[in-house]
């Protein structure tokens, strides 16, 4: 079941010299349980993305465009899928359409009332007009910037959407013991006596691998690696029902790293958490994810299986990001460098923005920006040519 | 000549950095960080050598004393056949041109305000490089192509702020090139930058390598970068090179556990090769508490009894079995622990009996001896009389003349190899012969040359009286001789260092205790201590002990055996002496173990494991072996 989708997302940034494109259009959806992995490199909007997720923009930040819908249930996402193909980009015809549903309802109800399952459907069909799921919608002001403080908002965020920020290892206050700061986050949201919560801090910590009296300890006595442990203690101490972790094992070695990302296995197994795993790392992005979403100056490139977009590859990008990552297993070959670098997003290349750096581009791409092309169900490709490229890439990937 | 294919030696280097406790701590003990204890390596032509492990493990620090940037607390860098500690002015500038530096910040080692042109010039003009400006200007551009910065007009005015990472780092090793180094020292280079262009920037260094054979010392905590572009791959662990062998070998067959750890931990670019873990213990300890023995013991699931178990290990054992628990019997007898290297104190509360505390430990040691082998390395564990030491004064031995002279000759070949073509003395001394105290230089038939010998020589004797002979100044006079084309090095007798005297004095008594028919006095005796010029030695066991370890020390003195000679002249007095209060304490004495030194298992491949002493893996016994477990 999908448990957040997020449909055509723009996040721009105000600077001096203009806008910065951090995402640009940006689509995928998450089902509970499941874990996606978004993967490129610094600067292509990864963070920015997730952000937008909890609602949580810096001052300059402005939601351009897109929603994104959490807890949707599953009619209500087909209705409104259906409304939008049907009404297209028309507030008038929307408009119309909500008025005729209202009335419908009202009448409907007052003929036979409670839940009949008619009364759902048109309260389904309401919602959907409405986008009633739209997290984006109970925040945002008129200029696109968004309500940090918004109450609707500030329900969801930590207690259902949580987040490892990057760099977590600095996110501790140093003057306050760790156990404190994750108490107070609990008591903060819930009503329940400290004792309680320091019950459940205790509990985290053991499930993180930390022993549970550490948890009197200040930030600076741990390692990286059990600041990263705790900081993700502290991104469940609300039981939410899905997490962020942006770059969770960057800063850390690879047996700390590997111990990391271990527990991330065991949140997925254990708690059956759904997640999104942000990192510029692709053998860190293999052995986490579920699903893969390639992001490249603030587009999504390819999105899917694991396993689709590293064996059957089909976007350019794609190929070279994979074809220039080194690995300790399997021949030794050459690696292949993409040319150029990465594009300043304030005047990103028109059509496709990966065209300045790749080696099949043709006019078309400098033109027009690629539609998403579904390679397999699941697997989309925004390339003009991923039909054609396909068996190629796959076998260089 | 085998010494052409080796440019960089690196012998037993050391760096410590003391850490200062505090603002209060003035005349208190001095803790260091032990960054670098003991590395050993060669660098050959033409190779690039990997320097893997993890974070603060050592190697910047070892990358800058091969630079310089560093002065070694202890140990040799040799480059082309010279102890580089000794290179003194015009040659340090050599020095540094043929040893150049890539740094992992391309932004933080480019000056911001100069443009590329400037920064790449700059070592040229510093070396004195190329006879005009448009010579040099030819050879930015050379530098520049290579490194991959083409066509070099469009960067050639630009300043860092207008590059990206990858031309940034290009530009970095454009400017090392440009001087035509004979090593290249690489710390993390690609870590900062984007992963499209790391690839390319490795490649161009491959590339490099291949056109001009110039070897890298390359510097990375990621290994899957490391296998890419390493010939060799040297892992460091806590400050120490722990295996070393062709990259293919360390990757596809490590031997030492935490190589074999490291490697399960990398993740792999592929959904389908989910790797096993296995896990080793808790974490890196601290770089100022390295563990005695084995330094990876605490961490290492294969350790075994000769691994060199602690006393603090104990400590934790007894906690996590309960022992320290309040209503313990053994807790309850007593007072304190101190734990002290392979000795662990136990101060006796004043109800309780020593005697059946050393029956309690032995009981508890004998229980669990088949379980773990920490216990298995208990050696012995009795009463400890703590109001006394023995305690032998020494005195500096002498060196004559003649062994001075002998002394001097072998440094001197062993370090200058002044048959290397870069060596300064190479085509200046011709030969060294030695004639009792006097060692003689010839040099060829130029009269130059005899001045230049002179003064090398000269400079020679006086950084290592300094640095750690000062037996030297024996070294009387040094005369050049224009009649015969020679220097002549004349010697008198000199006394060794005191403190080497105390070392040497208190090493020699642990021989001579082991190889006596005293296996249980031996076994009995705690770590010797030297303290300048005293020895103090300490047994446990009753007074009878004492006495029996005064007498055998006194033979040693007294008996009329060549070994002992110089012992004896060392000696000048041995006593038993009151120091404090007796105080009932029982002691457990751990068997003593060395850090276990690279040993070759074949094909260059080196493991600093005990598994691996005498070459193969040698199957340590069955009750020396490990479970393959972590302990619990
Ligand atoms: N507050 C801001 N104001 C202006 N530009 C911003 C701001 N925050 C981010 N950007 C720009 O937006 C783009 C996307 O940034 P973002 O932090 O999302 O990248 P990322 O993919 O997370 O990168 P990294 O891997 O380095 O964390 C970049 O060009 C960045 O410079
Ligand atoms: N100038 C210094 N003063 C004190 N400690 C230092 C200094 N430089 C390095 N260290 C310490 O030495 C150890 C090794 O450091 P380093 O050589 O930088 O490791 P690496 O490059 O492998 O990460 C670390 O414990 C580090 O904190
Ligand atoms: S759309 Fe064109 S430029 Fe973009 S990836 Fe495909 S071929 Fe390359
Ligand atoms: S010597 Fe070898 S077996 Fe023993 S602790 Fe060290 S690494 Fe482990
Ligand atoms: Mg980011
Ligand atoms: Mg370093």
């Amino acid at each position: 079941m999908v448990l957040l989708e997020v449909d055509d997302l723009k996040v721009h940034f105000e600077i001096q010299d203009g806008w910065v494109k951090a995402v640009d259009g940006v689509s995928f959806s998450i089902d509970s349980g499941e874990t996606m992995g978004l993967v490129g490199e610094s600067g292509c909007g990864k963070t920015t993305a997730a952000y937008a997720i909890t609602q949580l923009l810096p001052p300059n930040g402005r939601i351009i465009g897109g929603r994104i819908f959490f807890k949707e249930p599953p009619r209500v996402a087909a209705y409104r899928k259906e409304y939008d193909e049907k009404l297209k980009e028309s507030p008038k015809a929307r408009q119309r359409e909500l008025s005729r549903v209202k009335r419908k309802l009202d009448r409907v109800d007052q003929a036979i009332g409670g839940s009949a399952p008619e009364v759902e459907e048109l309260k389904d069909r309401l919602a959907a007009l409405n986008y009633s799921f739209d997290l984006i919608g109970l925040s945002k002001r008129k200029d696109g910037s968004l309500d940090d403080y918004n109450e609707e908002i500030r329900k969801i965020r930590w207690t259902q959407i949580s987040m490892i920020f990057q760099g977590a290892m600095n996110a501790f206050n140093p003057v306050f013991k760790v156990g404190d700061q994750i108490v107070e986050a609990i008591t903060l949201h819930e009503d329940v006596e400290e004792s309680v919560a320091r019950e459940r801090a205790r509990e985290l910590f053991e499930f993180v691998g930390i022993a549970p009296d550490r948890i009197d300890n200040y930030p600076h006595e741990f390692s990286g690696g059990m600041k990263q442990r705790a900081m993700i203690a502290l991104a469940l101490a609300l039981n939410p029902s899905f997490i962020i972790a942006d770059e969770p094992t960057t800063a850390l070695d690879v047996i700390t790293q590997d111990r990391i990302l271990a527990e991330i296995k065991r949140l997925q197994e254990q708690l059956k958490m759904a997640m999104m795993i942000i990192t510029h790392d692709v053998s860190v992005v293999a052995e986490v994810s579920d699903k893969i979403g390639v992001m490249y100056a603030g587009l999504i490139m390819e999105i899917g299986q694991a396993s689709q977009v590293f064996k059957n590859t089909a976007h350019p990008y794609t190929a070279g990001l994979l074809g220039s990552f080194p690995s300790i297993k399997g021949e030794k070959r050459r690696l292949v460098s993409i040319p150029g670098f990465p594009p300043d997003l304030v005047s990103p290349p028109t059509g496709c923005p990966f065209h300045p750096r790749c080696q099949y581009a043709q006019k078309r791409c400098r033109e027009e920006r690629p539609e998403g092309v579904t390679i397999e169900p699941g697997h989309v490709s925004y390339c003009h040519f991923a039909n054609k490229l396909w068996e190629k890439l796959r076998r260089t990937a | 000549m085998s010494e052409t294919n080796t440019i960089v030696k690196v012998r037993n280097l050391k760096k410590y950095f003391e850490l200062r406790k505090g603002f209060l701590s003035i005349g208190k003990d001095i803790t260091y960080v032990k960054a670098v204890d003991g590395v050993d390596f060669d660098m050959r032509s033409g190779e690039i050598l990997g320097l893997v492990g993890e974070s603060g493990c050592g190697k910047t620090t070892v990358g800058r004393l091969l630079t310089r940037l560093e002065d070694p607390t202890d140990g040799f860098v040799f480059f082309l056949g010279r102890d580089i500690a000794l290179i003194e002015g015009q040659d340090v500038k050599v020095f540094r041109r043929n040893i150049q530096m890539v740094f992992q910040d391309p932004y933080e080692s480019l000056n911001p305000r100069t443009t590329v042109t400037q920064t790449i010039m700059e070592p040229l003009l510093n070396h004195h490089i190329g006879e005009s400006p448009e010579e040099r200007l030819e050879m930015v551009v050379q530098a520049m192509e290579d490194a991959g910065l083409a066509p070099a007009k469009e960067y050639l005015n630009r300043f860092p702020h207008e590059l990206s990472g990858g031309q940034r780092q290009r530009v970095a090793i454009a400017r090392a090139l440009a001087v035509k180094p004979r090593v290249i020292v690489a710390d993390e280079p690609v870590s900062m930058l984007d992963v499209s262009i790391r690839a390319g920037v490795l490649n161009l260094m491959l590339d490099l390598r291949e056109k001009y054979g110039i070897p890298y010392l390359f510097i990375t905590h990621d290994i899957a970068v490391a296998r890419y572009i390493s010939d060799r791959m040297a892992v460091m662990y806590l400050g120490r090179v722990v295996e070393l062998a062709e990259t293919d070998e360390v990757i596809s067959n490590p031997k030492h556990p935490y190589t074999q750890a490291l490697l399960l931990a990398v993740p792999v670019p592929d959904p389908d090769a989910k790797h096993g873990r296995i896990d080793i213990k808790g974490e890196v300890p601290s770089a100022a508490d390295i563990p005695l023995g084995c330094r990876f013991r605490p961490r290492c699931p294969k350790a075994f009894k000769g691994c060199g178990w602690e006393a603090r290990d104990f400590i934790d054992w007894l906690g996590e079995k309960g022992y320290l628990a309040e209503d313990n019997k053994l807790r309850q007898a007593i007072a304190s622990f101190h734990p002290d290297g392979f000795v662990l104190r136990m101060t006796v509360n004043d109800g309780a009996d020593p005697n059946a505390v050393v029956d309690l430990v032995k009981d508890l040691v004998a229980e669990g001896r088949r379980a773990h082998p920490l216990l298995d390395s208990v050696e012995v564990i009795d009463t400890l009389m703590t109001d006394r030491v023995i305690e032998i004064d020494c005195r500096p031995a002498p060196i004559s003349a003649d062994a001075l002279a002998a002394e001097l000759f072998t440094l001197l070949e062993s370090t200058v190899a002044y048959e290397e073509p870069d060596h300064p003395m190479h085509g200046i001394i011709a030969d060294m012969r030695l004639e009792k105290n006097r060692l003689i230089v010839s040099v060829g038939d130029d009269a130059q040359n005899l001045k230049l010998a002179e003064a090398f020589l000269e400079d020679y004797i006086r950084h290592h009286r300094r640095r750690n002979r000062p037996e030297f100044k024996g070294v009387k006079s040094i005369s050049a001789s224009p009649a015969n084309m020679t220097v002549t090095l004349t010697c008198v007798a000199s006394k060794e260092p005191a403190v080497k005297t105390a070392e040497d004095v208190a090493a020699h008594i642990e021989k001579r205790l082991a190889a006596e028919g005293t296996g249980d006095l031996a076994k009995s005796t705690l770590p010797i201590e030297t303290k300048k010029k005293r020895v103090r030695v300490r047994i446990l066991g009753p007074e009878s002990n004492w006495s029996r370890l005064l007498e055998a020390l006194k033979e040693l003195v007294t008996a009329n055996r060549k070994e002992d000679e110089g012992f004896a002249q060392r000696v000048s007095r041995i006593r038993i002496k009151t120091v404090k209060k007796p105080q009932k304490t029982v002691a457990t004495k751990f068997i003593r173990a060395e850090e276990p030194p690279l040993f070759d298992v074949g094909e260059g491949h080196q493991v600093a494991c005990y598994l691996f002493k005498g070459g193969r893996l040698g199957q340590p016994p069955a009750t020396e072996r490990g479970s393959g477990q972590p302990w619990a």
